[in-house]
Order: structure tokens, then C-alpha cells, then sequence
């Protein structure tokens, strides 16, 4: 049979219509690869391997409990940033101050009448704006303002720790203030005459017993406030300061009527004396305290024999009920860090440095539980997130026993840190309840997921 | 200018341009959700003349066109063959309340054939791509967990491919009777993954408190079967065909790890899949038309090795018929010349949804171009099949699936 000549111009062509064939099948199967977004369809259908359901598993028992003392090598107790003032059941402090007066050496002064027709004298305390400014939450104090002089004059040496206020000579002035940016204390011109002569004074100022005064510390800026290295704006700014250049500290100011000039005086020294302080609890069923300044740090571990192995750690929150009647403080500052337990039982006291050299941390302002700390901070629960320690635990990475320590926020924690001063800048503390009451101890929540219990061909 | 390749080199060239071309396609990214391990949907690439058909063809011999469907019927070529097969296919799975579409390619099977002895003894080898295991799900779920309620999505994907290797030699014993036997090697790895996102409850900046659970379970599968076929022809009108491929194990290495936990869990095991015969015959009704039959039967309830599967596995089958109209050369013939294959399956898949059987039907048709001077043809086939029933399992499918297959015949020496 012979072919047309139709069919032997489409035979021809054959070889070259398949290989276009091909290629154009070729080209919608490429394109053609799509699928919709996976949805329920097909769920159930048998074979498959599906995840396990989260658990939790909460721990209750301490197996590490204790506080830390943390103090910095290269900072003498003296040199704070703020002065506390007052007292209640609890605490007490007052404050020491020492001047000299060269600012009147020069020859400016000799024709200037210094009698008491002319000059007047008073201490002058800037008081920081989270103890007198209600919008910053503060509960401002009426208090008695007391100026004595000390028996003998202040050693600047001496104060490297809180101790005793030093006997007093006399006392110089009182008077009753309410809390404000200024607290102004006049002075007899008689001891300004006695300090003129012997080119140096020494303060004491500390609460009075009049009636109107209210239990309490309260925060006054130091000669060192912004100082420790460089002016800290952050520091200042806590004060409710007219001019940037305002000299701080419990200054002394002397006001010469006819020349119309005010001399202000900075103490060449000044101290808190914190000569009573509430001890940290000294067991589990006392709780826990971080004292942010004179820094105490509590520290803890759970038993975690019944944690299971090999396991995938979602979430784990250390839950601590705060004793709302013994804490004040910026609760987002908290930080929470691991330690080797034999670290901590090792010893009662480290330096800073010696502990952001063996700490990690492990939870701080950000990963608070937003759910126990809202903006009214109604919550007695605080939740830090130890999701990490815990998967590194599971995972064997720290294998000596840890522990879990609260601080402010350190240097060596420093995106904790929000707020730009350091920790021991206030003297806050926070205390946690303890073992006492079962439904407000510690514990620490771990939700995990373990590997399927699908064992097929296993 | 005008390139003529050499009629010889033509049709290997076609070949090869198709399958690099086929081979380039991406890896098809979802599959149906009927698709237990390697045991589930049929991926098998049988060529575009026996999906158009139906699936029939242990009984078919034809030096011209050989099919790989049973290697016995191999026996008889005299050229070296060269057969690339592969498919595409749309599927639509429908469950009650909600449908998913995937269009998908699976790479191309090739088998080689050539005369060892010509006309008498053939031997084959090939490699298959059996991507059989690909599908996801997501699934809006809560937990409570301790006195929190979690919200997020339950997400599940199981991905990998099989490979087979098979290598054969087949016989004509008598001018009516060929034999075949070889080795299919297997390999391969299906990985499981799933995860619990857990999206709710988030931090003020969006991430989610809970860390994801995400855990993969990776299969790595090898092992090797053996197939026995035999081809009996007693006349040209008529013939039969049988094919058995023994009972055999996989030794699974399972390994399994958990996201963000160190360190993994390996296991070993063997599943043991049991034997499966087909039987098959086709009867040429006229000069053209010639129609078929073939069963084939899998016990996959002796399958072990998954506890967790014991309770689903029941015995596969699969019957195919169909007609097949051969091409003709007739003057002006035009379309009537070309190869008409038509034909219907009926399979009952190898395990079991809500604890009832899976059905698959499937109608297909199909033709074909040859090459110039006999050196080979291009057949096709398009097919579609429903699987399963929304009131019996949940979810159905309905699928379109285009096969295409190039054989190329050449005298290599």
C-alpha cells in the first residue's frame, strides 16, 4: 500500500511533532508541580507518625536554697549614688557629710562682711523623684529633718560598711518637711561661724521623733550621683533638677544678703550610714529576697530527679509569689541566671565580677510571664522563663547540679538592663514567700514534649 | 537553517531529550492523603500503552512494542529497547469540611532491554522512582496542658521515594512459552515529619510562648525481591501470562529525633511484605482489536513489621479489562489509523480507613505515534479514578493522570 503524499509530508514531520510533544509535556508537568496549602484533609488517615500531646510536670522540692552577698571590688560602701534617710520597723539610716571651705580663700572675700546680719546658711537634700512624684508611683513622706553635728570628725575611711551613726555633739536644726525635689534645713549661724574658723563641718542629718513624721526611707542625691563614671544622665534624671549643672549631693548653702551671692558647698564626703536593715530570710519557709543595693541575691534548686529524658522542653517558667507587703522595686529589672550549685554552697560572698564570670543567664525582663505581670501588677506570681537551663539540663550540657540565682540587672546581663543605672543604684528589694504556705511556695513548671509513643518496627 | 538528524539517531535523541527533560521537573510537593508508607497509592510507572488500557498487559509480547509489564514477554526482541515512562496527576481530595488540589509529576521509569541471544534471550535492567509517599496535613487543635490551653495547628508531611532497581534475564523456551526471572533491589527513605506550632498564646512581640514540637522519623528502607513471570501464547489469537514476585523483607534502619533534644533514637527492624502474583489474558477479537484481563493479588495482611499498622493492613487486589485497537496503515485512514486503547481497574488498596476498604476505580484511553521506520513509538494515556468515600473514610479523591511513555528500538550491535 503506498502512502499519500499528505501522509508522507505528516510522517516527515513525526519525529519533530513528538519532540515538540515532549517538550510541551514536559513543560506543563513542570508547571503543573503545585499544591494547595495543607489543611485538614487526610488527617486521621493511619500510618503516620504524629507528635505527642505537651505535658506538664511541676516541681515543688528545694534540694538548694540560700543568699548571696555581691559586692564590687573597686567600690568603696561610700561612694553611692544615693543617700537613704529615715526609719521604720524595719530600717534605718540617716546621713553623714563632711565639707571644708577653701571657696573662701580667695581675695574676693576679704572685704565681704561674714557677720550674721549678712549671711545665712542651711543643708539643701535633692530628693529623687520616685520618693515624692505620685506619677511615678511614689507615697511621698512627711518627715522630720534633723541636723546634728557629731562628736568628732568624720573619717571618710571608716564607713566601708553600714554601721552605727557616729555620738553627737549637738543637735544644730530640725524641721518638718513634706516630700518634694528640695528639702531645706536652716542653720545657726553660730556654727557657721565655727566651721568658717576651723575651715571645716561635719553633718549628720537623719530623722527626727516629731509626731508628723512617717515611717520610711527616702532617697536623696549623693556628691556622687552621675559621677562614677561621668555624669550619667540616666542617674540625673532621676532628679527634678532647674539647671543641668545643679552641684548634688547634701550641699551646704551659704547666702550673703548684701553681696546678693550664694556660695553652694559640696560635701567633700557624704554617706548613708543603713545601720539597720531588715535581714534576708535565713530559710526556705522564711522565702526569698533580692536587695538590689548592699546586694543579696537568693538562690535555688528543685529537685529534678523525676524529669524525664530525652525530652523537648516547650516551656518552663520558675513561678515565685511575691510578698507584696516587703517588696518595692521595677519588677521588669529582675534577672534570673544559673549557677553550679557548688559555687553557691561554696561561699557566702563573691564580687560581681566573679559571678558574671560563672553565671548564664537564664530569664530576665523579657521573658517575665506577661500573664503574671500586667500592667497593673496585680498578680503575686512572677514566672521566669527557664526554658533554656532546663533543655540544657535535659541535654546533659551542664552536668554538675544548678542552680538559679536572682539579681537586678547586671552588667554582665546587660539587655536586661533597661534602665541605664545599675542595679544597687536603689536600695529595692524584693521578697518572695517560701515553703511556709504551700500554696504560695516556689515551683517550677516544665510543659515538654516527649518523643511519640508510636514504636512501630522498634 | 534546518537541522535533519540522522534517522537512526532519531529516535534516541527524542528519548533522551525527554527524559533529561522529565528528570528536571521538580519534585512534586504533596500527594494524596491515601498513601500509607510505600504501601498505599499505586505508584508502579507502568507504561502509557497499559495505563490506556486499563493496567492489563502480563499477557503481552511484541517485539516492536515491548512492554515491561512482564519481563517474559521480553524474550522475543531482537533490537535493544529503551523505555522511558512517566505520569502527572491532578488530585482533588474532599473530606467534609474542606478540599485540597495537588498536581504533582512522578519522575520517569526507565528500563532497558536488550538481546543477548536474538529473538531468544533478553536480559532487562532498569530504575524506577517510586515517589509514593508525599502529603501533608495541618489541623487546628488546642491542648490543655496543666491549667493552660494552648491554641495552634497539628501539622503532619511524609516525604521520600523508593527507588527499584530491577535486573532480569527472560527466555523463549518454545515459540509459545518465555520465561523471566530477576532481582528488584529497593531502596530508599520516607521521612515523617510532624510538628505542634503552638500559636497561641504569643509574647507582646508575636512569638509564641511554646517552643514547636517538631519531630522527623526517617525510614531508611533496603531489600531486594525476586520476580518469576511466564508468557504462554499457544496461538496468535491468544494468550496468557502469570508473574510472581516473592515474599520479602526490608531491613528498616528508623531513626527518629526530636527537635532541640540531643542526640537520636536508631532502630533496626524488618518488615516483611508478602508475595504477589498477577495472571492475565488477552484474546484478539479481529485484525485490530484484541481485549484483556489481568488480576493481581497481595495477602498484605501477612505484612509485619509496623505494630501500629497491624489493625489496618487487609489483602490488596487490583482487576483490570479492557481493548486495545492496534495502529493501522490504511489509505486515508487519518485518525482511524492511529492505536485506540480504552479500559477500566478496580483495586482495593493494602489497608483500611475507619475500618473499611479503600476502592480505587479508574477508566482509562490512550493511543500512540510510532517512530520513523519502526524505531520506537510515543503512546499516552489519560485517566481518571475516584478513590475511597467521604461517609466510609473521612476524605475521597478524584484524580486525572496523563502517562507518557517513549521506546525507542535500535540495533546497538
Amino acid at each position: 500500500m503506498t502512502p499519500t503524499a499528505r501522509e508522507r509530508r505528516i510522517r516527515g514531520r513525526l519525529p519533530l511533532l513528538i519532540t515538540v510533544a515532549a517538550l510541551a509535556l514536559a513543560a506543563v508537568l513542570a508547571v503543573g508541580c503545585s499544591s494547595d496549602d495543607a489543611n485538614p484533609v487526610g488527617v486521621g488517615v493511619p500510618g503516620g507518625v504524629n507528635a505527642a500531646d505537651p505535658r506538664e510536670i511541676v516541681f515543688r522540692d528545694l534540694v538548694d536554697y540560700g543568699h548571696l552577698e555581691i559586692y564590687e571590688e573597686n567600690l568603696p560602701f561610700s561612694k553611692n549614688s544615693v543617700l537613704y534617710l529615715g526609719r521604720d520597723d524595719d530600717d534605718e539610716s540617716a546621713i553623714l557629710a563632711a565639707y571644708e571651705f577653701s571657696a573662701f580663700d580667695s581675695s574676693f572675700w576679704d572685704d565681704v562682711d561674714f557677720s550674721s546680719a549678712n549671711v545665712s546658711v542651711s543643708v539643701r537634700l535633692f530628693m529623687l523623684e520616685r520618693f515624692f512624684n505620685t506619677d511615678l508611683g511614689a507615697v511621698p513622706l512627711v518627715k522630720e529633718y534633723v541636723v546634728s553635728e557629731p562628736a568628732a570628725p568624720l573619717d571618710s575611711n571608716a564607713w566601708n560598711a553600714p554601721a552605727d551613726p557616729p555620738a553627737i555633739l549637738n543637735q544644730l536644726a530640725s524641721e518638718v518637711e513634706a516630700a518634694g525635689a528640695l528639702i531645706e534645713v536652716g542653720l545657726p549661724y553660730a556654727a557657721f561661724s565655727r566651721w568658717l574658723e576651723a575651715d571645716r563641718a561635719d553633718l549628720m542629718i537623719a530623722e527626727g521623733n516629731a509626731v508628723e513624721s512617717e515611717p520610711g526611707l527616702v532617697g536623696f542625691a549623693s556628691r556622687d550621683l552621675g559621677t562614677r563614671s561621668g555624669r550619667f544622665t540616666s542617674e540625673v534624671s532621676q532628679l527634678d533638677l532647674e539647671d543641668d549643672d545643679t552641684i548634688l549631693g547634701p550641699i551646704l548653702k551659704v547666702t550673703f544678703v548684701e553681696e546678693d551671692t550664694t556660695v553652694v558647698i559640696q560635701p567633700f564626703f557624704d554617706t548613708a550610714t543603713l545601720h539597720r536593715l531588715a535581714p534576708v530570710p535565713e530559710t526556705e519557709a522564711e522565702g526569698l529576697q533580692l536587695r538590689t543595693h548592699l546586694r543579696r541575691s537568693p538562690y535555688l534548686a528543685f529537685d529534678l530527679d523525676a524529669l524525664p529524658d530525652s525530652i523537648l522542653v516547650n516551656r518552663a517558667l520558675l513561678f515565685l509569689a511575691r510578698d507584696t507587703l516587703r517588696s518595692d522595686g521595677v519588677l521588669e529589672s529582675l534577672v534570673l541566671s544559673e549557677l553550679p550549685t557548688a559555687y553557691l554552697d561554696a561561699r557566702d560572698r563573691v564580687t560581681l565580677a566573679d559571678l558574671a564570670w560563672n553565671a548564664d543567664v537564664s530569664a530576665g525582663i523579657i521573658n517575665v510571664e506577661p500573664a503574671t505581670i500586667d500592667t497593673t501588677y496585680e498578680s503575686i506570681w512572677l514566672g521566669f522563663d527557664v526554658t533554656g537551663t532546663m533543655q540544657r539540663i535535659v541535654n546533659g550540657v551542664r552536668t554538675e547540679p544548678l542552680s538559679m540565682i536572682l539579681t537586678g540587672g547586671e552588667d554582665f546581663a546587660p539587655s536586661f538592663n533597661s534602665f541605664g543605672y545599675d542595679p544597687d543604684f536603689y536600695l529595692s528589694r524584693f521578697t518572695f514567700h517560701g515553703t511556709a504556705v504551700d500554696s504560695l511556695r516556689p515551683f517550677l513548671s516544665v510543659v515538654y514534649t516527649a518523643f511519640s509513643t508510636d514504636e512501630g518496627g522498634e | 537553517m534546518r537541522i535533519r538528524l540522522p534517522r537512526a539517531a532519531m529516535a534516541p535523541a527524542v528519548l533522551l531529550a525527554a527524559a533529561a527533560l522529565l528528570g528536571a521537573v521538580p519534585a512534586a510537593r504533596a500527594q494524596t492523603p491515601f498513601a500509607l508508607t510505600n504501601i498505599g497509592a499505586d505508584v508502579r510507572v507502568s507504561d502509557a500503552r497499559v495505563a490506556g488500557r486499563g493496567g492489563w498487559g502480563v499477557a503481552e509480547s511484541d517485539s516492536l512494542l515491548p512492554s515491561f509489564h512482564n519481563p517474559a514477554g521480553l524474550a522475543g526482541l531482537r533490537r535493544t529497547a529503551v523505555v522511558v515512562s512517566g505520569y502527572g496527576e491532578s488530585v482533588e481530595s474532599e473530606s467534609d469540611d474542606a478540599s485540597r488540589r495537588n498536581n504533582r509529576v512522578f519522575t520517569p521509569s526507565l528500563r532497558v532491554a536488550m538481546p543477548a541471544a536474538s529473538g531468544r534471550i533478553v536480559i532487562h535492567a532498569g530504575l524506577t522512582a517510586q515517589r509514593a509517599t508525599q502529603y501533608e496535613t495541618a489541623q487546628p487543635t488546642t491542648w490543655t496542658v496543666g491549667d493552660a490551653v494552648l491554641g495552634g495547628t497539628d501539622y503532619f508531611r511524609r516525604e521520600g521515594t523508593q527507588f527499584t532497581v530491577p535486573l532480569g534475564v527472560a527466555l523463549r523456551l518454545t515459540p509459545t512459552l518465555s520465561v523471566a526471572g530477576g532481582l528488584d533491589l529497593a531502596f530508599g527513605v520516607v521521612r515523617d515529619r510532624s510538628a505542634l506550632f503552638f500559636e497561641d498564646p504569643v509574647r507582646s512581640d508575636g512569638t509564641p510562648y511554646y517552643a514547636l514540637s517538631a519531630e522527623v522519623v526517617e525510614e531508611e528502607i533496603s531489600g531486594a525481591s525476586t520476580t518469576w513471570s511466564m508468557q504462554w501464547r499457544p496461538t496468535s489469537r491468544f494468550g496468557m501470562g502469570f508473574q510472581w514476585t516473592t515474599a520479602h523483607d526490608w531491613d528498616i534502619t528508623r531513626t527518629r529525633e526530636l527537635g532541640g533534644v540531643k542526640g537520636s533514637r536508631v532502630s533496626e527492624s524488618v518488615w516483611h511484605l508478602p508475595a504477589r502474583w498477577q495472571a492475565g489474558a488477552d484474546l484478539r477479537l479481529d485484525s485490530r482489536w484484541r481485549m484483556g484481563f489481568e488480576y493481581e493479588a497481595q495477602s498484605f495482611s501477612e505484612f509485619s513489621g509496623r505494630a501500629d499498622w497491624e489493625a489496618a493492613v487487609t489483602d490488596a487486589w487490583r482487576v483490570s479489562a479492557g481493548l486495545d485497537r492496534s495502529r493501522a496503515d490504511e489509505r486515508r485512514g487519518g485518525l482511524g489509523n492511529l492505536p485506540l486503547r480504552l479500559g477500566y481497574s478496580l483495586s482495593r488498596w493494602p489497608y483500611t480507613v475507619e475500618g473499611a476498604e479503600i476502592l480505587d476505580h479508574r477508566v482509562s484511553v490512550g493511543t500512540g505515534v510510532p517512530f520513523r521506520g519502526a524505531g520506537g513509538h510515543l503512546d499516552m494515556a489519560l485517566s481518571y479514578g475516584w478513590t475511597g468515600s467521604r461517609e466510609d473514610h473521612g476524605v475521597e479523591d478524584r484524580y486525572w493522570r496523563f502517562t507518557v511513555s517513549l521506546a525507542g528500538l535500535e540495533k546497538w550491535w
